[in-house]
């Protein structure tokens, strides 16, 4: 089943520990906050095309590859873009853990992919144990939707140039 | 309106409760008493006579004879007295039960305003706690003071009779009492007064945290509720205080002026007696008298205390509940209607508080069987509308009619024979998904309107009819089936779970822990690895523990030291780990241990690291033991075996089945089994003591539900499962002719308190079933479908524009317009008036606000 029990491990937490560790959300954490998130996250495996989460869902969780891959889909005007394609050790679906909405993408697994899950309650626990960690956390969460939003504009822009250029439609920026 | 009396319950006063009901019982208590009287004052008299007459005289016949009288009277008078109390209360508890029917059943039919403004706590207060006190109260209510009454003046005429002056001295000091205490009593009412409100206050409280507990964890609210009782108690307590220290105050002046008494008959009575003018005796019985007088005066008291309390509270609750109900529930001389469904508005309004004007100048005129949308912004009066038409709320202006009747001239039961109603937010009770279903034909079942409940197939075909096909098969999927009735369909059961496992085998693969006997289980516990079985209490290891083969097989086989070991291990590290998340379950998921037991595992390691585990106490031992069977390698991360630790339990386990149920592995595993004898045990437990069902692939196992035992393996992603393996099952179901039991078993679903396992979805599609299901001429739904998905509203706006159009006058509130060209007529409402009125292609074509409306949204 869940492969992160790999066959000579003793040492569920530990494996996850050290996956959180070198994290862009908890790196910098102290070990006994980022032991318990391990604690508290679960593995999940997706079969290839199997949807992670649904545009217009509630979102509770958030997502950390461990391997394979993820496609991050916009729906716009009833037509399907894929705007990121994530490997392992990215995160997706950050702001779940900071508020309450409705997914703007949905995910889905290029291949056979293991994800680690975090919940918002989980997450919203730990932090209310340890809350002068909160802002340090929540701004590493800021920061990688930040880099994430320059890194889908920036792609969407390539996309958008070359289309314009091969149709030959003119300059898309005055 | 009660046989008894016809003014309104809320007008009556507390006696007439008394004095018009079991007057036949009430009569013959009082005869009763009557009679008991007399025993309470013989043995006085015979005191005298033994004193005076069988003492001096010396005579022992008549002292045997007195003696022997005045036992005998005593011991008939106690009897009387035991018996009078018992039917006293017997007869309050009888008022008692009709005073509650006739309340709930007037508070059931009051307004809808009224529940608006009065909180359930009020109400539920009211019909419990506080009727209860007045009950206590009612029994006794004519015989207690008629009987102590009676009694004080027996016993104060008998004293009166042996000396006029001392007994009217005696008597001197209770007109006192007759000014002080009621001046006491009337300050404790008014304090009592208040003590009500609060509990009342109290009661709202907590329900309104129990029913909004949603929220309250959500937002971890326990502070501020807790905060809010607190201010309460805090007021209970002061009040309670007042009340007692009033109370006893009552019972002390009461008890000086008692003691006043004995004082002056030693001082008077002594002072006659040795000037030779009374009997020794005569002083005695003189006394015992006066003794005596005092009880029933102290009953007098009492009572009258408790008449106040009971007046009070009465009141009170009279008060909260004190309107008439709008309508009559049938009316006496014609039988309910039946109608076509003819609804007339002309110039309707609706005013509240006589100043707020929800609704104004509607009017709409819909012949029998034609449709009905309602459209227009939140706010605009839709609901109103509808709830009027309803006669939930009753208009106060103009004229609705149907069939040319008032609405506000029907009575509730011709609107409930001829009106369905979906209401916007539709509340589901407490019981199976077919109660829900045939509430309202229940109801009109048992007023006598209709004659015969829809049976099975109309139940099925409704469920279909609104979508709930596939919740109906996942409830029966989820569903522990009782043995008798799973059994004679086992074998179509198994023939599901072989096709199960050949076609979505692989497709599960990650979302399914198959049963298979040569793999460890990561989702099972150890105790069912190493069995491979269900046994009695599963998952859980009480029972396993204390199975003596079990015990004998892990001891033999040197496993106990090891799961001792482990038992300790996980202990340690959930304590290590969890210590200082006691108080919140949902940090002990990832481990076997609850959040309750931690502090006795720290003092049971702590014990076992100074002692050694091996001289732990056997009980002690055995909750190590039970942590290690308790043990889920997949779900509790605070822990992990090895592959080596895996594999051995693995070989364990084909030892334990082939050595100790004596089952041959290949056999269970490719489904030949003889599977009789589990069977046989399940249906007759008496006579076949079958401790451990093996998991092998022929065995129906009866402790799971029907999804477990279909899957034949552990469901890991739930959500996964469902969704693809509702619709398959459905087919399969039908496939193998099992549709109809698998519908009836889901049917008996149970929702949870008020349906809490339901989603809005499900509420929803159950409300739409229940009210067609009753086959009105009228059906008004009130964005009835507001929470379903596109395909089911989609199908249910199918279902009404195609079955019941011309058969069924709809009226229905829109939330979405793609659904609205359908319907005969259109009514676009805006702040409380009809903005437009017609058509959907007229209205279309004028282009007015529907059109607006149509193309913004
Ligand atoms: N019991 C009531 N007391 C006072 N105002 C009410 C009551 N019920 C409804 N209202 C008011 O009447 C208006 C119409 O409400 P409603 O009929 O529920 O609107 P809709 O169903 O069109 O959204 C709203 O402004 C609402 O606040
Ligand atoms: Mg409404």
């Amino acid at each position: 089943m869940s492969s992160s029990t790999t066959p000579e491990c003793n040492c569920r937490i530990t494996l996850d520990f050290d996956i959180l560790r070198q994290s862009q959300v908890f790196a910098g954490a102290p070990a006994e906050v980022v032991k318990l998130f391990a604690y508290l996250s679960r593995h999940r495996t997706y079969q290839p095309g199997a949807s992670i989460l649904l545009q217009g869902d509630k979102a509770e969780n958030c997502y950390l590859i461990i391997s394979g891959e993820v496609d991050i889909i916009t729906r716009h005007r009833d037509q399907e873009i894929v705007v990121q394609r994530l490997r392992p050790g990215s995160f997706f679906g950050e702001l779940a853990l900071l508020a309450r909405f409705d997914w703007f993408f949905s995910a889905r697994a290029t291949q056979e992919t293991e994800i680690l899950i975090i919940s918002r309650e989980g997450f919203e626990k730990v932090l209310s144990k340890y809350p002068e960690k909160r802002d340090k956390i929540t701004e590493k969460v800021i920061q990688l939707r930040i880099s994430r939003f320059e890194n889908q504009t920036a792609n969407l822009l390539d996309r958008l140039l070359e289309a314009g250029l091969s149709a030959d439609s003119g300059p898309l920026i005055g | 309106m009660s046989k008894f009396d016809t003014t309104p319950i809320t007008k009556r006063t507390l006696f007439s409760w008394i004095i018009n009901r079991f007057r036949g019982p009430q009569l013959m208590l009082l005869g009763v008493i009557i009679v008991s009287l007399f025993f309470r004052v013989y043995p006085l008299e015979m005191q005298r006579k033994i004193i005076n007459e069988a003492i001096n005289l010396k005579e022992i016949d008549l002292l045997f004879l007195y003696c022997g009288l005045y036992m005998a009277a005593v011991l008939v008078a106690g009897l009387l007295k035991y018996f009078i109390n018992s039917y006293q209360a017997i007869i309050g508890q009888k008022i008692l039960i009709e005073m509650r029917q006739e309340l709930y059943n007037h508070i059931l039919r009051l307004p809808l305003q009224f529940f608006h403004r009065t909180q359930t706590g009020t109400i539920i207060s009211a019909l419990t706690a506080e009727l209860n006190a007045i009950g206590m109260f009612l029994g006794g209510a004519l015989a207690i003071p008629v009987t102590s009454f009676l009694t004080f003046l027996a016993f104060a005429g008998y004293m009166i009779y042996l000396n006029p002056f001392l007994g009217l001295i005696s008597m001197t000091v209770y007109p006192f009492e007759l000014v002080v205490v009621p001046l006491l009593q009337k300050r404790y009412n008014a304090i009592n007064r208040t003590r009500v409100t609060v509990t009342r206050a109290m009661a709202n409280l907590v329900n309104e945290a129990s029913s909004g507990i949603h929220e309250v964890q959500a937002n971890a609210g326990f502070d501020l509720e807790k905060t809010r009782l607190d201010r309460l108690v805090e007021r209970l307590y002061i009040i309670m205080r007042r009340l007692s220290i009033l109370k006893y105050g009552i019972k002390f002046s009461n008890n000086l002026f008692q003691s006043l008494g004995p004082f002056l008959l030693f001082l008077i009575g002594g002072y006659l007696a040795i000037n030779g003018q009374f009997t020794i005796g005569a002083l005695v019985a003189f006394l015992s008298a006066y003794e005596k007088v005092y009880d029933p005066w102290k009953e007098i008291i009492e009572y009258y205390q408790d008449y106040q309390d009971a007046e009070v509270r009465y009141r009170q609750i009279m008060e909260a509940f004190d309107l008439e109900p709008e309508y009559l529930l049938a009316a006496p001389d014609r039988k309910p209607l039946t109608l076509k469904g003819h609804i007339e508005a002309r110039n309707v309004g609706y005013t509240i508080d006589n100043t707020t004007r929800l609704l104004d100048e509607v009017t709409f005129d819909l012949t029998p069987g034609s449709h009905m949308a309602l459209i227009g912004f939140s706010g605009s009066g839709k609901s109103t509308l509808s709830l009027l038409i309803g006669q939930l709320y009753s208009h106060t202006q103009g004229v609705l009619s149907v069939d040319n009747i008032e609405i506000n001239e029907m009575t509730k039961l011709d609107i409930a024979k001829n009106i369905s109603f979906v209401s916007q937010h539709p509340f589901i009770f407490t019981g199976t998904v077919r109660d829900n279903l045939l509430y309202s034909c229940s109801a009109l079942q048992r007023s006598g309107v209709l004659d015969e409940l829809p049976d099975s197939p109309d139940l099925i075909n409704m469920i279909a009819n609104v979508g709930l096909a596939e919740d109906v098969i996942r409830w029966g999927l989820r569903t522990v089936i009782p043995p008798r009735q799973a059994y004679p369909l086992v074998d179509k059961f198994l023939r599901m779970r072989d096709i199960v496992s050949s076609e979505l085998r692989r497709q599960f693969s990650h979302v399914v822990e198959f049963y298979d006997a040569n793999l460890f289980l990561e989702y099972s516990t150890l105790g069912i690895n190493l069995t491979f079985s269900s046994y009695p209490g599963s998952p859980h290891v009480e029972g396993l523990i204390g199975n003596e083969p079990f015990r004998a097989f892990i001891k033999d086989n040197a496993l106990l030291p090891w799961l001792l070991e482990l038992g300790r291990s996980i202990a340690k590290t959930t304590i290590t780990l969890l210590a200082d998340f006691q108080n919140d379950e949902f940090f002990f998921q990832g481990s076997p241990m609850e959040p309750d037991q931690l502090d006795s595992y720290i003092a049971l390691v702590k014990k076992a690291d100074s002692k050694g585990i091996e001289q732990l106490k056997d009980q002690d031992q055995d909750r190590f033991l039970a942590l290690a069977l308790l043990f889920t390698p997949g779900q509790h991360k605070i822990y992990t075996i090895s592959r080596a630790d895996k594999d051995r339990i693995v070989a364990m386990r084909q030892k334990f089945l082939q050595n100790v149920l004596g089952i041959d592995l290949e056999q269970c595993r490719n489904g030949v089994l003889q599977r009789t004898i589990y069977d046989m045990a399940q249906m007759a437990p008496e006579r076949h003591a079958i401790f451990f069902t093996p998991f092998c692939a022929s065995q129906y196992l009866y402790s799971h539900s029907l999804l477990d035992n279909i899957i034949f393996g552990t469901v890991i992603e739930k959500d996964v499962v469902q969704s693809t393996l509702a619709p398959l099952a459905l087919q399969l179901f039908k496939d193998q002719g099992l549709l109809d039991e698998v519908f009836e078993i889901g049917l008996d679903f149970h929702v949870g308190s008020k349906g809490d396992k339901l989603s809005g979805g499900q509420k929803q599609k159950i409300a739409i079933a229940t009210a067609l299901l009753k086959n009105a001429p009228i059906l008004i739904l009130d964005e009835a479908t507001a929470s379903l998905d596109n395909n089911s509203q989609a199908r249910i706006q199918q279902y009404i524009n195609t079955q019941l159009r011309k058969t069924t006058t709809v009226i229905a509130v829109m939330h979405r317009l793609d659904m609205i060209a359908g319907y005969d007529h259109i009514l676009v409402m805006k702040a409380g008036k009809v903005v437009e009125s017609g058509g959907y292609t007229e209205l279309m074509k004028e282009r007015g606000i529907l059109y607006e409306l149509v193309n913004n949204s």
